[in-house]
């Protein structure tokens, strides 16, 4: 096998390890594949690796199972409780299953952007020339309705307190001041 | 006011690679778990420092600094070596689908082989090895918790592994 291996290039022979162990780029990937395909040398030596690496990836982290140690003095330690708490188990989903609360935090925040744009109260801002126009529509209006008080103070000043007030006051004074003459004169 | 959970957080999720790391590095099940015991008083020391969601490479160079410290105190004392195959046995898990009873005995065997392969790698291409390829820490990481350079990470890892793969060939030819 080493004599195989010394008659591959250095180069190829970390490509083909790096397959083995499957961190290689895409293409590495195939160009190893398809140089083992051609040369079966590289082919050999490509599936030692791969076997290895499956027996290396089998491989487990050891357990550690006190996990509040004994020796401990600092009674700081010694006092922790280590029962289920809300804040570690939101710590261990964010960390061991990022996938699952990005989604949820996606989830979230698309409710609460949906949320926000339904209960907006929509602000209509008005351009200065309709705020020129209303202007100028009130003034209208305010124009109007001084026309109209104009127009009823002169009636009643012309005609009600002359015709229909004035008229009948100066009758009865003229009835008042026949009667008085009448009067002297008996 | 939230150390405690923050602490047992920690704890949880490093506790097993803190321990595993040592061992490799130790191989010695009693040295590894007074380093993993140490981690943990440190942790404890450090929790207001500690960012419980970036605390791995913080973790694994205290854990390292700690296996060197031992290593360098052994070498001095020169005791308490154990047989690797003590250490880990009990720890092996038959993966085999196989019911072959020369053949789970055949698998075992070369898995058992394996990790005493990889004990005996040397100490620096073993960390980058054990962080990579059995606690799944990224070239950054590696790169971080052993205040190495990432290329470094590369080439000791594909060192290792060409050991690895020569200690295998001899074992299978003898």
């Amino acid at each position: 096998m080493k004599q195989i291996e010394s008659e591959i290039s250095e180069q190829m022979l970390d490509k083909i390890i790096s397959v083995a162990y499957n961190d290689a780029s895409i293409w590495d990937k195939i160009r190893v594949m398809m140089a083992a395909k051609r040369n079966k040398k590289i082919k050999a030596i490509l599936d030692s690796f791969k076997s290895t690496a499956s027996e290396v990836h089998k491989i487990q982290e050891e357990v550690y199972s006190n996990a509040q140690p004994h020796s401990l003095k600092n009674e700081a330690i010694e006092k922790i409780e280590l029962k289920n708490n809300f804040v570690i188990d939101l710590l261990n989903i964010v960390v061991n299953k990022p996938i699952i609360s990005t989604a949820a935090v996606i989830l979230l925040v698309g409710m609460l952007v949906v949320s926000f744009l339904q209960t907006r109260t929509v602000e209509y801002q008005y351009s200065q020339t309709e705020i020129e126009s209303a202007h100028q529509k009130a003034k209208q209006a305010f124009a109007i309705i001084g026309k109209v008080f104009n127009d009823t103070k002169i009636t009643f000043e012309e005609e009600v307190l002359g015709e229909k007030v004035g008229a009948p006051i100066n009758e009865g004074f003229d009835i008042i001041n026949l009667l008085f003459k009448e009067g002297d004169k008996k | 006011m939230l150390d405690k959970p923050k602490y047992k957080f920690l704890i949880q999720q490093y506790k097993n690679k803190i321990y595993t790391y040592s061992i490799y590095m130790l191989r010695n099940k009693i040295d590894a778990e007074e380093v993993t015991q140490e981690v943990m008083i440190k942790i404890w020391k450090n929790i207001d420092q500690v960012n419980a969601l970036a605390a791995k490479t913080w973790i694994m160079k205290t854990t390292n600094n700690l296996c060197i410290d031992y290593l360098r105190k052994r070498a001095i004392n020169n005791k308490r070596e154990v047989d690797l195959s003590e250490d880990f046995e009990g720890s092996f898990s038959n993966k085999s689908n196989s019911d072959d009873p020369s053949s789970i005995v055949h698998n075992k065997m070369v898995y058992e082989k394996i990790k005493e392969e990889i004990i005996r790698l040397p100490e620096n291409l073993k960390s980058v090895f054990v962080m990579y390829e059995i606690q799944g820490l990224k070239y950054k990481e590696i790169s971080i918790s052993l205040k190495m350079p990432i290329n470094s990470v590369k080439v000791y890892l594909l060192r290792a592994r060409k050991n690895l793969q020569k200690e295998l060939k001899k074992y299978e030819a003898d």
